[in-house]
């Protein structure tokens, strides 16, 4: 039998018959089906089991409150847990698993926790499992992580894109219900930027779910009328399968739209998911409402369902959850439930009516005065017992139980912003109050307004307002006549006099019982109760239960329900994919790719690259025969102290500093001098922090009385840049300097080695004498090479060696470095990575990253003599404190095994021979260690007390954490040419 | 001139031009770049020298201005971007110093950005997906500085609603490309 | 959150770098006989308010200028943003 509980009518596409299958088996449904329509048309009742006690469970709402229908969609990577099956919409080949069981739905061994119900009672995380706490983390905590919890997840990578994006409006209009309709209707129509969010495939909201009549015509005629005319607005954009899904600071919204979750898979390229950051300049939360059950024994049971999602299953989808359904409620909303099912022809044995003044309603049995005091059907509902006004039990068999206990404002949105909803006696319930975050209004449903007439009525007013709001003018539409139903009911929520259970929150497991037992324990306020009992948490956020539980809460005090208070509404209204929040950040693409010029270059020769910040780097350049990363470092490192090498040294940061002030302005950003560097000068410089610690390192070459060009290192380029503006626009404001970086404009290489001047000389452009006494060490200057290309030329060595800097407009770089390993072919040249850099500078005894590590002071680097004392700078006056400057400074030294055999590692730690290994006697620590090849054994660099004093005593390097200690003595740490004599030749 | 082969910022010897639908996206190379800072105090001698010297008025705030051999946008508080619409070699750095003296600061910047040119009727929707910045909203000859996928642009609008020249970071140009080309793509009209 | 900026008009606040309080403009004199402590106040001592709080923003991925935004750290509210270097200057800031 397929589709027993398909009624006629209904907003589907019957000529569209979808293929679906549910744990393997197969079922049909129709376009326009959601899952959960789908189930019920085919007789699924049992969807899932409950999360504590593995009770059985089914569909219970229409939409995304929805807290029992969660299954597992689709399979392989696209696995996707935890989905509500009532806002999943059906398509030809959906799969879909229930959850929460082993082995299978039906025989649920973990359903034994259901027997174990008084143990698992509020609180019982906390309560159990406390003691040996060792047993935590070994037995208890992997035992419950496997009993509890919903789906799965796939274990894989996700396939699927995901976007973000960003949209503009005058006017969003969230939910397109009547209020929301009439909203963008009067709003397009002013030719107001509108845009039109909605959850849902459809327009229409409970326009689309109701029986009802707007005007003369069914409703689903002015809906269609209205999408019509909005859709040929080219300032109306509607944005259909889109939760907004937080309300955030200035107006700021942001939506999920699922692009592609109605298909198989996506399109090729086209994403699964947007994440849209809305930026309206008004906001009209049009969200409805949301209809409350009435909490009885057994109230959990498949088939016990909420009245307004029964009707809307039975007008919109088609179908009835069973052929004889029992109506509990009370209210007159109860009443229409029953009146549109009886219209399908399907049977009311009952309506059980609270009030004791239940109106009539023909051909049905309605018990005014009467209680739902238990169901049973274990995997779906068979019965239901009711207590009458005289006290007659009475049982009536049923397939389904529409309850309604009245409707909720879903107000989530207007209290994003920490506001806190007022209580409206009319409806007993929460309302959004009248200091909604700016630019946000509300209304219809969401606000109260729950007819028709004052729904529509309600948007249009509230667009309106909107429009003027920032300075637009509108006018008021020709609204249809609509229903007007009083919405009164009388307060109820739950049976008094169980002895069993009966659920508030249906996801989480939480009875009336445990509420009442976390009351009882001491748990007063609303927010502790909702983290003893859970009561409203995970995917649902207790959307159906919230307002039940506090019910229950404000009996035990004694206090109204506004007195008791609610729990904080925050962001997101329904759950967000880790992949959408992710967009296309994932993977390579997690942040922007830096290349320099010359990369392309760089993978011809087989480079292994680096990422230093953004930027790849090449590591090293390994060579054919060399098997290990070393043997190509040690190679490329003595290459360059023995004839020559090539580094691409693009990535440092380049800032241009031009003004009649510029050297007074860098005197005051670099801790040494820089007003009396002469024109065609480079100068080493370090730059401090306001409290004295170095920050970065590197050089500025002045081209001009007012030019300069400062380098930073690669990490800190952004940073400096940015302080250098602190400075100039924040500090000295008058100064006359201008600044923009040039990193990205010029390729910049290093030529390293005795041999350097050699291959320069083969490149630069013959006008341009580089002899050493021409252009001696630290000198820059603009020439032109290969034939004319303007260049920047400096004389500056990190390696030690005598070398240049050559920088050429990045469009040249790829060229120039072919053209400088052609020239330097006749020397051996190699080019060589960071990795030989940083085993050159090691050797040389530069610091860099590894040492200015941000507790590290010029004093502390040994640079101590190059700060200047008779001006001022930032890091000036902090740096001269007394714990910088006095005894047991550490300092910066070198340091080697004293058996040169032995290996050192950056990061140990360094003792006296004779103290133990303690933080107490601890004397320093390693930065840097490398093999070195042109001393063929290890050696560091690193930080001892009082280091400069201690050169040639013997320590012990030790490793705590890894274990092993070397005994290391203490050098210079300028371990090759310590004179300084290479450079200069 | 040198016999050096130049590259493009995506790293060929020829721009790419690519079509997704109605998009075109095109790697722009034949442009130079210089920015012009104001020295304390002589923006408006600066602004007539340069009406003088290069033909054209420096703009205000997020605007540009379009002379009949360069064009200038305001990147910051008296900064400007000037760009030679033709091709009139590596001079234009020079060119614009010598003719300001102190009055301005200049850099040749013409090799630290790429420049893509995307146009097309649909190109609206892809910026939706690109940046923050309102794009459907630019009137032509407009220009405001954001960011694309984390990475820093000038977006400048050529024609509203239709065509747009995005200026980024040259060492970037590849992941910007994809980023563009990913949205092109995502914006296709569906099959 | 939206920066309006005092150029530029209203900006997402990713695209500003925040730094801290305001009051990091008021560098204090290196010459000053106590500046030792000055700088040390300077540097550390900042009020925490519970409302108004006036604070740097750097528009690093906009037109570089610094901003002195005043906000309500209770609401969040911006109610006036300046530029940097005129707040600099009015506080006696020069050269």
């Amino acid at each position: 039998m397929t589709q027993v509980n398909r009624l006629s009518g209904g907003r589907l596409d019957r000529s569209k018959s979808l293929s679906f299958s549910f744990n393997g088996k197969a079922y049909k449904g129709y376009q326009g089906d959601t899952l959960a329509s789908a189930l019920l048309a085919n007789d699924v009742r049992l969807v899932g089991r409950s999360f504590k006690s593995h009770r059985p469970r089914g569909i219970f709402s229409a939409g995304s409150e929805e807290p029992n229908a969660l299954v597992e969609l689709g399979s392989g990577a696209r696995q996707d847990p935890n989905t509500r099956a009532t806002t999943t919409e059906l398509f030809d080949g959906l799969t879909a698993r229930s959850q929460n069981h082993w082995p299978s739905l039906k025989y649920d061994l973990l359903a034994v926790n259901d027997r174990l119900s008084g143990f698992l009672t509020a609180g019982f995380y906390y309560k159990t499992f406390t003691w040996p706490a060792t047993f935590w983390e070994k037995l208890y905590e992997p035992i419950i992580r496997r009993a509890a919890g919903l789906g799965s997840l796939s274990m894989q990578n996700d396939p699927d894109l995901y976007d973000k994006g960003f949209l503009h409006c005058d006017l969003l209009v969230i939910g397109a219900g009547p209020a929301g309709l009439a909203a963008a209707l009067t709003a397009g129509r002013s030719g107001a930027r509108v845009l039109l969010a909605e959850e849902e495939f459809l327009l229409g909201g409970r326009l689309i779910a109701e029986d009802m009549a707007l005007g003369d015509d069914p409703a689903a005629h002015w809906v269609a009328r209205v999408q019509a005319e909005l859709s040929s607005m080219d300032n109306v954009r509607i944005l259909l399968r889109t939760t907004v899904n937080g309300a955030y600071d200035h107006g700021v919204y942001s939506a999920l739209e699922r692009v592609s979750d109605h298909m198989a898979s996506p399109e090729q390229g086209k994403p699964r998911q947007v994440l849209w950051r809305i930026y309206p300049k008004q906001a009209l939360v049009c969200t409805g409402a949301i209809e409350r059950p009435i909490a009885f024994e057994n109230n959990d049971r498949p088939g016990v369902m909420l009245g307004g999602a029964v009707r809307a299953y039975a007008n919109r989808w088609a179908v009835t959850p069973a052929q004889s359904v029992v109506v509990f409620t009370n209210s007159n909303d109860g009443h229409r439930t029953a009146k549109d099912l009886l219209g399908k022809g399907i049977s009311i044995p009952a309506i059980i009516d609270i009030r004791q003044d239940a109106p009539r309603l023909s051909g049905v049995e309605v018990l005014a005065g009467a209680q739902v005091i238990d169901s049973s059907g274990r995997s779906g509902l068979k019965s239901i017992k009711a207590r009458l006004a005289n006290g007659e039990i009475r049982s009536f068999a049923c397939g389904a139980l529409a309850v309604s206990g009245g409707w909720n404002p879903n107000l989530s949105l207007t209290c994003h912003q920490r506001s806190r909803p007022e209580w409206c006696e009319d409806i007993a319930s929460f309302v959004p109050r009248r200091d909604l975050p700016p630019g946000q209004l509300v209304a219809g449903a969401a606000r109260g307004d729950f007819s028709t007439s004052r729904a529509l009525q309600g948007g249009m007013n509230e667009a309106l307002k909107a429009l003027q709001n920032i300075g637009l003018t509108g006018q008021g539409i020709e609204l249809p006549k609509a229903e007007d139903a009083d919405p009164s009911l009388t307060p109820f929520w739950h049976v008094n006099g169980a002895k069993g259970r009966a659920w508030v929150d249906l996801q989480n497991d939480v009875t009336v019982k445990d509420v009442t037992l976390a009351h009882q324990e001491g748990f007063r306020s609303v927010e502790h109760l909702k983290r003893y009992t859970t009561l409203g948490m995970a995917t649902d956020q207790g959307k159906t239960s919230n307002i039940g539980g506090l019910a229950v809460m404000a009996e035990l005090t004694g206090k109204a329900i506004p007195e008791t208070g609610t729990t904080m509404f925050r962001p997101p209204y329904t759950p967000v994919a880790l992949g959408a929040l992710a967009g296309r950040s994932v993977g390579k693409d997690f942040h922007p790719t830096r290349k320099t010029p010359s990369h392309k270059w760089a993978e011809e020769q087989g480079a292994v690259f680096v990422e230093t910040g953004n930027w790849l780097r090449a590591q090293w350049f390994p060579q054919p025969g060399e098997t290990h990363w070393r043997q190509t470092v040690d190679r490329e490192a003595r290459a360059v102290r023995k004839s020559v090498g090539v580094c691409d040294v693009t990535t440092l940061g380049k800032i241009d500093v031009q003004g009649s002030d510029a050297a007074t302005f860098l005197n005051k950003i670099y801790a040494n001098g820089f007003a009396k560097l002469q024109v065609g000068k480079v100068r080493y410089g370090i730059m401090l922090r306001e409290d004295g610690i170095a920050y970065d390192d590197g050089t500025a070459a002045r081209f001009a009385e007012d030019h300069f060009v400062v380098t930073t290192t690669t990490a800190n380029a952004v940073l400096v840049y940015r302080n250098m503006e602190f400075a100039r626009q924040c500090l000295w404001p008058d100064l006359d300097v201008q600044m923009i970086s040039t990193t990205e404009a010029w390729a910049q290489y290093a030529i390293a080695g005795p041999n350097s001047r050699q291959v320069l000389q083969k490149v630069v452009d013959p006008e341009h004498d580089i002899s050493n006494e021409a252009f001696p060490f630290m000198a820059c200057r603009e020439v032109t090479i290969c034939g004319g290309l303007r260049a920047r030329l400096f004389r500056i060595s990190f390696s030690g060696e005598l070398a240049y800097e050559l920088a050429v407009p990045a469009r040249f770089g790829d060229a120039l470095i072919r053209s400088l390993m052609a020239a330097g072919a006749e020397y051996d040249v190699v080019p060589y990575g960071t990795e030989a850099l940083g085993v050159l500078r090691v050797e040389k005894g530069h610091a860099a990253g590894a040492e200015l590590n941000g507790t590290t002071t010029s004093l502390n680097l040994g640079l101590g003599r190059m700060v200047s004392k008779k001006k001022d700078f930032i890091g000036a006056t902090l740096s001269r404190r007394d714990g910088l400057n006095g005894e047991d400074q550490l300092t910066l030294v070198g340091f080697q095994p004293v058996s040169k055999g032995d290996f050192i590692v950056s990061g140990m730690h360094l003792m006296n021979n004779e103290a133990p290994t303690d933080a107490a006697n601890d004397q320093g620590y390693l930065t840097s260690a490398i093999h070195s090849p042109n001393l063929g054994h290890s050696i560091g660099l690193g930080f001892l007390k009082n280091g400069h004093d201690r050169l040639g005593e013997t320590l012990r390097a030790v490793n705590p954490l890894e274990g092993g200690e070397v005994a290391v003595e203490v050098l210079s740490p300028h371990f090759i040419d310590p004179e300084g004599e290479r450079l200069r030749d | 001139m040198t016999d050096l082969q130049m590259m493009t910022p995506l790293g060929n010897t020829t721009p790419a031009v690519e079509h997704f639908g109605t998009t075109c996206i095109a790697e722009h190379c034949v442009t130079e770049l210089v920015s012009l800072a104001a020295r304390r105090g002589q923006t408006e001698l600066l602004q007539s020298c340069v009406e003088k010297e290069l033909g054209v008025r420096l703009p205000r705030v997020g605007g540009t201005a379009t002379g009949t051999e360069v064009s200038a946008w305001w990147i910051g508080p008296d900064q400007w971007m000037i760009e030679a619409r033709w091709d009139i070699k590596s001079a234009l750095a020079g060119r614009v110093a010598q003719g300001i003296g102190k009055l301005g600061s200049v850099v040749d910047q013409s090799d630290g950005w790429v420049r893509y040119d995307i146009s097309g009727p649909e190109v609206k929707s892809a910026f939706e997906k690109l940046t923050a910045i309102d794009v459907q909203m630019m009137q032509s000859g407009t220009v405001v500085r954001s960011t694309i996928h984390h990475i820093g642009c000038f977006i400048r609008c050529e024609t509203a609603r239709d065509y747009y020249s995005i200026y980024g970071p040259r060492s970037s140009a590849g992941s910007l490309h994809e980023a563009l080309i990913g949205t092109a793509v995502a914006i296709l009209p569906a099959e | 959150m939206i920066i309006p900026h005092p150029l530029l008009g209203p900006r997402d606040a990713q695209e500003f770098t925040y730094l801290g309080d305001a009051s990091l403009i008021n560098r204090p004199d290196w010459q000053s006989e106590n500046a030792m402590q000055e700088f040390h106040d300077y540097l550390y001592l900042r009020d925490n308010p519970a409302g108004l709080h006036r604070e740097l923003w750097f528009h690093e991925q906009g037109d570089r200028s610094w901003l002195v935004v005043t906000r309500n750290t209770m609401t969040h509210e911006i109610t006036q943003v300046e530029l940097a270097s005129d707040v600099a200057r009015s506080h006696g800031r020069s050269r």
